[in-house]
């Protein structure tokens, strides 16, 4: 069981931590979330019944972990800025820094940071398709496999999110001429 | 019009920004690090239920709990009490029966 477990995390890592990274844009979370994965994995080995791909359910578990932590933080930050309020809570509510994926290459480095802000602004849904489909390279059908709906809705997402991204970028560079 | 083709050229490059994307790794020993954190949390399970019934709404509701069953336990121990003597009475009175057959049963000479 330890044996096949230290395959499994051997195999997988790279695509569970490249993943993460990418929905939750900060390497520290990544690499907590990535080990959140890990742990759901290797509790529940035994009852992975094979209705699926092994990599489906691990992105299946990666992605909705990601959107967990997401939603942890937001609420945490909710209640910050609450707390902050009423004089409890005296730490400032910054933007998070620029995010820089360590797999884009460096003259990209700059236009990459931007597009990852913009996709953070984007629809949960639309952001979890193009992070699939762009960072880890998902095809339609893989990306409907692991968010369990249709190609033709997974490519309504993507349309979607690319229109949104344009207009997100297009605003953020008319207002930084 | 100038300004709207840099404009779309800009939006442009970064969209393909992350066209040729290399996958990002975790740090290394991740594997190591991973199963030291799963062997922590093994360890803290007694600590997490220990947690969890020192935390004062459980102590609070278990205590609560405990006072009322007592409480229940007396007052239906009060309401069947002289149903229990008279039982006893019968009870005790069968067992000297029994006690003086015996006796009687001893005592019988060949």
């Amino acid at each position: 069981m330890k044996e096949d477990f230290k395959t499994i995390v051997y195999e997988w890592q790279d695509m569970v931590y490249n993943t993460v990274i990418g929905i939750l844009q900060n390497a520290h979370d990544a690499e907590d979330v990535s080990q959140e994965v890990f742990i759901r994995v290797y509790e529940s080995l035994n009852t992975f019944k094979g209705e699926s791909k092994f990599s489906t359910w691990i992105y299946r578990i990666a992605v909705s972990k990601s959107l967990d932590h997401l939603r942890r933080k937001k609420r945490k930050k909710r209640f910050a800025f609450i707390e902050s309020l009423f004089g409890k809570n005296e730490e400032l509510i910054n933007d998070p820094p620029d995010f820089f994926h360590p797999g884009v290459a460096l003259e990209n480095k700059e236009n990459a940071a931007i597009l990852f802000k913009a996709i953070a602004t984007l629809p949960q849904n639309q952001n979890t398709a193009f992070i699939l489909n762009k960072v880890e390279g998902l095809s339609y059908r893989e990306i409907s496999e692991v968010m369990n709906t249709s190609e033709a809705a997974v490519d309504s997402l993507l349309h979607r999110a690319k229109t949104n991204l344009k207009k997100i970028l297009e605003d953020h560079y008319q207002q930084n001429k | 019009m100038q300004d709207k083709k840099d404009i779309q050229n800009k939006v442009d490059a970064a969209l393909n920004s992350i066209d040729n994307l290399q996958r990002a790794a975790p740090r290394p020993f991740f594997y190591t690090r991973l199963m030291t954190k799963i062997s922590d949390q093994k360890q803290s399970t007694w600590e997490k239920l220990g947690s969890f019934i020192s935390r004062p709404t459980i102590a609070f509701i278990s205590l609560s709990l405990i006072i009322l069953l007592n409480l229940f336990a007396a007052y239906s121990h009060v309401n069947i009490s002289p149903s229990t003597d008279q039982q006893e009475l019968t009870t005790t009175e069968e067992y000297t029966q029994v006690a003086t057959n015996f006796d009687d049963f001893e005592n019988i000479k060949p």
